[in-house]
């Protein structure tokens, strides 16, 4: 607590100015909230970065922990106080410091901005060893925190950022680890199949519609921007692998088909015929597994219930299917399971029925 | 209607199935078939107003609903089980939220006033309780207790807006922005806002310390500006998308009425702030962007992104909240003619004008944060959620580049996001159902739905022509599912709206039930903004209705940027005259 007739004894608080008619949406604050940020509102006019400053920064980030401007202060200060930048003791500090305020299950913006901001100024200062140290440091916190909330959203963006930051091919490889012990946790977190995404694809983005200038897949595959063939084959078979512990879980099928697509995609986009027939096989190969597994649902049912439909299993196929669009056989196909799923997926009927009126139309 | 859809399946028992078997449960009880409830309970259920009264007077349609927009179809058989919205008891929550303190425990908002308005506004604006106010009869001859009563109210009604006006003034701050010389150059709004700006400095200079430009520089540096989350905050993306379409909802409430009508003079003056502004938020967003190629590494030479506010998070939500405030602005436009009025050298040294939010850069980053399952997430290669791919997709919308995304794997990944047992959304592929995603998810279908079904009116080559479906402009969810979470596991009998039945009540989720409400009810539009402002007043405008149809329509929100219709046209309509300073 702060002793603000003492310590703050040539300033005149400011109140709040809520405008000149009587305000909506106002807040009944406590007493003390007044008196701390009116003290607040004074020092931020004067712009004053002192030490006083940011232990009052401190109290107002304690009664509110989603004030952006009480944030942006308390970094100034922070800066002016280290003469220019933040000395690494203080970094620390300033960490532990947002960690209290998140408790276990930290979800506002302003707390993991800070550690980001933070963490920019000792990633820059650091050697490439120290750097890397306090990066698996910083890992292992969010690790903490995605115990408690193993779908923690800022907490996985915060991942990619430190392991995009650092670049490190230790890093890569041991976050694709980390995201197995995750998918092995729990295979239905959707979070943790993101992450290995990210990490097979090291953080580089293919957004086909993105790329202005034409890039041949061999030199995408180079890049590492879409996975290598072999990489391609190893993911759809560990997808699968996912699909076949539990066939109702959809995030093993969308990261199948995400994996196909994106070989296929390339492909197309170049219009080579090699490229073009190993997208085939690749696909080819995956329908035929697909297809196994489908079948073998159908004579072991895995639910009491007896063999309830696989809509993602089907939606997979169908999504697989409809590429070749030459083969009327496999369009019909297609079409067959879009009515089948216009059925039994009856909150998606008419999406379904879209989708059957596109390859109906196809052929 | 059917209440047994089919839970959800699973062979193997995770901390996500026993989390969604949980919700299952909970929310289960509301499926009940209303028939087989006994008289007592029956009664309960019409004493919160979650039935119709028993015996239903001829009037009480005009009583209860003091929307006399929502259609009558005469033929309509009074159904005792209709489910209906608790209008009264969500419009006296929220109106209470706006005039009255709100206790210490929201605190945690006082960064976020903005939003509780726009939240609790956009709400009442959807209710229908601003709609249909006479102007107070100045000779209410009448001498009748219940029209004084009226009048009353709509001075009322009056004052509050007034107040939101000045609370949202209240939260405007300025800061000083550098701009590249060179861009401001180039950009006829940024001439014409320097340029007024030099002329008020060089005027106040008469009689103070002269500042003298830096010539030299190859920044200029702008007074820019934002709302704040409250009084005496940094400007800010989020709480300034709030401000303005809070604004703009009020500048339409009160300039459709005669200048006499309570509800003019708050509406004058919204539209005099956000006429006065825009050229500042302007310069504001522009001092936001962030080169995303450099950012991510992207692989994407020229792609822009934008921080929430200086020295604050980059991610898609920005770039959508920055978007739809300067859309409404009409600050989007590439007419420079408008601005062709500066004088001094500057500004007549270069006559293109580039519009620097609204360069193909900026779509180009947006695409980047499509995932592999089809939606958008906060940043490139984050995962796919429900709220950034509303702000992905409703952004290209305004940028007119839906097209440069991944089109069917987002219909996809939407369609997925709608859980068949509770009829409601999830954020993200296997999370749980949230009211809040009937808006995110649902208005998100509405965006597509509507460009898609624009580009078949405009394109026959489109691959969407051949269209065997009758009814194209019938959303693409599960409308009456939809309708069905919202008003039997999301509404609060107390007024207000919730995440699910275990959850409490707030502004927040008010407002993006009602949204997600008011988009399963009404039709696709094919054009956008819609010209079919009165659609819904037909019966050809909505879509199947669940409960009591009569009873629960709501207006109807643009799924882009989320006021009614009504509001966007007047805001299209306005032609902002950037005046000289004075």
């Amino acid at each position: 607590m702060i002793d603000f007739q003492t310590v703050f004894s040539d300033i005149t608080p400011v109140p709040q100015n809520e405008g000149k008619e009587p305000p909506v949406c106002s807040i009944a604050y406590a007493p003390e909230f007044i008196e701390a940020y009116d003290y607040l509102r004074a020092l931020l006019r004067k712009d004053e970065r002192s030490n006083r400053a940011l232990d009052l920064t401190t109290l107002c980030l304690k009664l509110n922990p989603a004030n952006y401007t009480v944030w942006h202060y308390r970094r100034m200060i922070l800066v002016e106080l280290g003469g220019g930048g933040i000395d690494d003791a203080a970094i620390t500090k300033d960490l532990d410091f947002a960690d209290d305020l998140g408790g276990t299950n930290p979800k506002n913006y302003q707390l993991w901005y800070h550690r980001r901001a933070l963490l920019e100024i000792r990633f820059k200062n650091a050697t490439e060893e120290n750097g890397i140290d306090a990066a698996k440091k910083e890992l292992k916190y969010v690790d903490r925190i995605l115990e408690d909330d193993s779908k923690n959203y800022h907490a996985w963006s915060h991942r990619q950022w430190i392991i995009r930051t650092m670049n490190n091919s230790d890093l890569w490889k041991s976050e694709i680890e980390y995201s197995h012990t995750k998918i092995k946790d729990d295979p239905r977190n959707n979070s943790a199949w993101s992450q290995r995404w990210f990490a097979t694809h090291r953080g580089q983005v293919a957004s086909f519609a993105g790329l202005g200038t034409f890039i041949s897949c061999d030199e995408l595959r180079k890049k590492g921007v879409i996975l290598s063939s072999e990489l391609a084959d190893e993911e759809a078979h560990y997808a699968l692998c996912g699909a076949e512990i539990d066939p109702y879980n959809e995030s093993p099928w969308r990261y199948l088909i995400g994996v196909l697509m994106e070989q296929w995609r390339c492909a197309q986009r170049e219009n080579n015929s090699h490229e073009i027939s190993k997208a085939v096989e690749l696909i080819t190969n995956n329908i035929s597994n697909i297809k196994e597994l489908k079948h073998s649902l159908k004579d072991n049912p895995p639910l009491k219930e007896g063999a309830a439909p696989c809509v993602s299993l089907m939606s997979a196929l169908v999504d697989l299917l409809e590429l070749f669009v030459e083969n009327e056989e496999l369009l019909k196909e297609a079409s067959n399971l879009c009515k089948e799923l216009a059925e039994v997926d009856t909150v998606r009927r008419k999406y379904w029925r879209k989708r059957d009126a596109n390859v109906m139309n196809i052929i | 209607m059917n209440n047994t859809t089919p839970r959800s399946q699973h062979v193997h028992t995770t901390a996500t199935t026993i989390a969604q078997s949980e919700t299952e449960d909970e929310v289960s009880p509301f499926f009940i078939d209303l028939s087989t409830l006994n008289e007592d309970s029956l009664d309960h259920l019409r004493s919160v107003g979650l039935l119709p009264p028993a015996k239903l007077p001829d009037d009480d349609y005009d009583d209860a609903n003091d929307n006399n927009e929502t259609p009558r179809r005469s033929n309509d058989h009074f159904n005792p089980l209709a489910i209906r919205l608790l209008r009264s008891a969500h419009t006296a929550y929220l109106v209470n939220a706006l005039s009255d303190p709100l206790s210490r425990g929201f605190v945690s908002l006082d960064a976020s006033h903005p939003w509780m308005v726009y939240w609790c506004l956009h709400s009442l604006d959807l209710l229908g309780y601003f709609d249909d106010d006479d102007e107070p009869s100045s000779g209410s001859t009448s001498g009748l207790m219940s029209d004084v009563l009226a009048d009353v109210e709509v001075l009322q009604k009056g004052q509050l807006l007034s107040r939101i006006v000045s609370t949202l003034g209240a939260c405007w701050t300025e800061v000083a922005v550098d701009i590249l010389r060179d861009e401001v150059m180039g950009d006829a709004r940024l001439r014409l806002l320097h340029h007024q700006q030099l002329e008020q400095q060089s005027a106040a200079t008469d009689n103070t310390t002269c500042t003298v430009p830096q010539q030299d520089s190859s920044y200029t540096a702008i007074q820019a500006g934002g709302f704040g989350g409250g009084p005496q905050q940094m400007p800010h993306c989020a709480p300034t998308y709030a401000a303005v379409l809070s604004l703009s909802i009020v500048a339409s409430l009160g300039l459709s009425k005669s200048n006499t009508h309570p509800y003019y003079k708050a509406g004058r003056e919204a539209l005099n702030l956000l006429s006065d502004k825009r050229l500042q938020m302007y310069a504001f967003f522009v001092s936001l962007r962030v080169d995303a190629s450099q950012l991510y590494e992207t692989n994407i030479v020229d792609s822009t992104a934008f921080r929430m506010q200086h020295d604050g998070e980059v991610d898609v939500r920005a770039t959508y909240c920055l978007l739809a405030p300067a859309h409404l602005l009409g600050l989007l436009l590439d007419d420079d003619n408008v601005y062709q009025h500066g004088t001094n050298d500057d500004a007549n040294t270069c006559t293109n004008s580039t519009n620097l939010l609204t360069t193909s850069s900026i779509s180009r980053h947006i695409a980047s944060c499509q995932t592999f399952e089809g939606g958008f997430g906060a940043e490139p290669h984050n995962e796919a959620h429900g709220g950034y791919t509303f702000c992905a997709l409703a952004a290209l919308r305004i940028l007119n580049a839906v097209h440069t995304t991944d089109v069917q794997a987002l219909r996809g990944w939407l369609a997925r996001r709608q859980l068949g047992y509770e009829g409601g959304f999830c954020g993200r592929t296997n999370k749980l159902v949230d009211g809040c995603y009937s808006f995110w998810q649902g208005g998100a279908v509405a965006v597509l739905d509507g460009w898609l079904l624009e580009q078949k009116h405009t394109d026959s080559d489109s691959m969407e022509t051949v269209d065997t479906d009758e009814q194209s402009n019938e959303i693409l969810f599960d409308e009456l599912l939809l309708q069905r979470y919202i008003l039997l596991c999301a509404q609060d009998v107390k007024g207000g709206l919730r995440d699910k039945p275990s959850k409490q009540r707030d502004f927040y989720h008010s407002c993006y039930n009602l949204s997600g409400l008011s988009v399963a009810q009404h039709k696709v539009c094919h054009t956008w903004p819609c010209r079919d402002v009165d659609a819904s007043k037909r019966n050809d405008g909505l879509n199947e209705m669940f409960g009591d149809a009569k009873f629960n329509v709501v207006g109807r929100t643009d799924p882009v940027i989320n006021i009614r219709v009504e509001r966007v046209q007047f805001m299209l309509g306005q032609q902002f005259h950037d005046s000289d300073s004075d």
